[in-house]
């Protein structure tokens, strides 16, 4: 039983490191997707909003599978555990670059239009004026957002990563005892999602005050 | 099959829709099933964790901090494979129910707790000042404005919800993802079937979230004074992940 835990305590790594990897995937590659929903061409308004509801409007697990079973049919073949960072990277760009135009869209014009009256340029409006007030608007979309793919990381267990989920799955079927396996794995997710959630506040609280904007 | 070329999933994904319709019937289904449960059961447990007594206070919050915090896919093993240990035995679909219906209760919990909160305090104080009860006052002036708030969150919620029903596949419940991998596993087609599969998602989907979208523009400028003085533009609908 000891062992049984143990096993499914040392998968955790592997469950942080499918989030975090995915996460910042997503948190980098989703800043220039973004500036596509800012243009002024409507054709590059289309393209974001499309690819947007396009990887949203499909669940994880079929991106999953089309990822891991459909290119392998295409002689591409990925291994499971990039194939769920490719998969979860993927819908963390769409899914922060929304988050990311939200907090854009709650930036009050007149910001802009303040710092063009005091002739500041187009560079130093976006980083002295928006970009830290879109920090501090994003901060906590993004740290829940985080938690969230902390969560959707069990899925890689459907394609075999060895991931919490899935060494618990192992462990039921060799030992029985599902009730408190899984109830372990709950409470591995649960611990680890309390941490970046403090961790949340304190950035959040941390960017207010270094830019006191109400 | 030697005959099929690597790119004829493009345009023969079309003739498995027919074969994937029965299982989309399940995943609305389960939808329909977690959220009508769900949705009045997480009404029931934001009002527990707002009550005065403690036990029932700390009954709802961990109710829905665990639905919260654990993802669906652990409580679908839960009460499919946890619960047999303990002599308590579901077949496929009911464990899904109960799974999804404790996520979509604990979710929509959290989402209407924070929309009464949204009200402003005053609200409730002034109802209070012309001698209403703790009753009226949330039946009447608290609770009416807090249902327009959770109105997007909800509809948000309830796609997810629908997202998520593709898990249920993973305990042998045959809606949409489980008919689709069946016969993506017989044909060595997956491409081709997937595809299909991801097309009905998104048939469904993407109007929901573009209603979703225009409903928040909608409900969200009206109650926040901070929103109607921005200059309006389309402010997303909220997102909801990790379930």
């Amino acid at each position: 039983m000891e062992e049984a835990l143990g096993l499914i305590a040392a998968a955790t790594g592997i469950t942080l490191l499918l989030t975090v990897v995915s996460g910042a995937i997503g948190l980098v590659l989703a800043a220039p997707l973004v500036l596509l929903s800012q243009s002024r061409q409507p054709v590059l308004r289309l393209a974001y909003t499309t690819f947007v509801h396009i990887v949203r409007g499909v669940p994880a697990l079929v991106w999953l599978f089309i990822i891991f079973f459909g290119m392998a049919e295409l002689n591409v073949v990925i291994p499971a555990m990039p194939a769920a960072i490719v998969a979860l990277g993927v819908i963390a760009t769409a899914s922060m670059a929304e988050i990311y135009r939200g907090g854009l869209n709650a930036i009050h014009f007149g910001q802009y239009e303040a710092g063009w009256a005091l002739s500041l340029s187009r560079f130093s409006v976006t980083k002295d004026i928006v970009f830290p007030q879109l920090l501090r608007a994003v901060s906590p979309t993004v740290a829940t957002y985080f938690v969230g793919l902390l969560k959707d990381s069990a899925l890689a267990s459907i394609i075999g990563v060895g991931e919490i989920t899935y060494v618990t799955g192992q462990q039921v079927e060799l030992h029985g005892n599902g009730l408190t396996l899984y109830a372990f794995a709950g409470v591995l997710y649960l611990v680890m999602s309390i941490p970046l959630g403090v961790l949340s506040r304190s950035v959040h609280s941390r960017i207010t005050r270094r830019y006191a904007v109400v | 099959m030697s005959t099929v070329t690597p790119l004829s999933w493009l345009w023969e994904w079309p003739h498995w829709v027919p074969t994937l319709l029965p299982g989309l019937g399940v995943a609305l289904l389960l939808t329909v099933i977690s959220c009508g449960i769900g949705y009045p059961l997480g009404f029931l447990l934001a009002l527990m964790t707002e009550a005065r007594s403690k036990p029932l206070k700390w009954t709802a919050l961990v109710l829905v901090e665990v639905g919260r915090g654990i993802p669906i896919l652990v409580l679908l093993f839960v009460v499919y494979q946890g619960l047999p240990s303990v002599g308590i035995l579901f077949d496929a679909l009911p464990s899904a129910c109960i799974a999804f219906v404790w996520s979509a209760a604990a979710y929509s919990a959290e989402m209407i707790r924070v929309s009464i909160g949204t009200v402003p305090r005053g609200q409730s104080d002034a109802s209070y000042a012309l001698s209403m009860s703790r009753f009226d006052t949330y039946r009447y002036i608290v609770l009416p404005q807090a249902a327009r708030i959770s109105i997007p969150p909800l509809v948000s919620l309830t796609i997810t919800m629908f997202h998520a029903t593709s898990l249920a596949s993973v305990i042998t419940v045959s809606e949409l993802m489980h008919i689709a991998y069946q016969q993506g596993a017989i044909y060595f087609n997956y491409m081709t079937v997937f595809t299909a599969a991801a097309v009905i998602y998104l048939v469904i989907t993407v109007p929901a979230a573009i209603f979703a979208d225009r409903l928040s523009k909608r409900l969200g400028g009206v109650t926040s004074v901070r929103q109607t003085a921005f200059r309006r533009r389309r402010t997303p609908a909220p997102i909801v992940t990790g379930i």
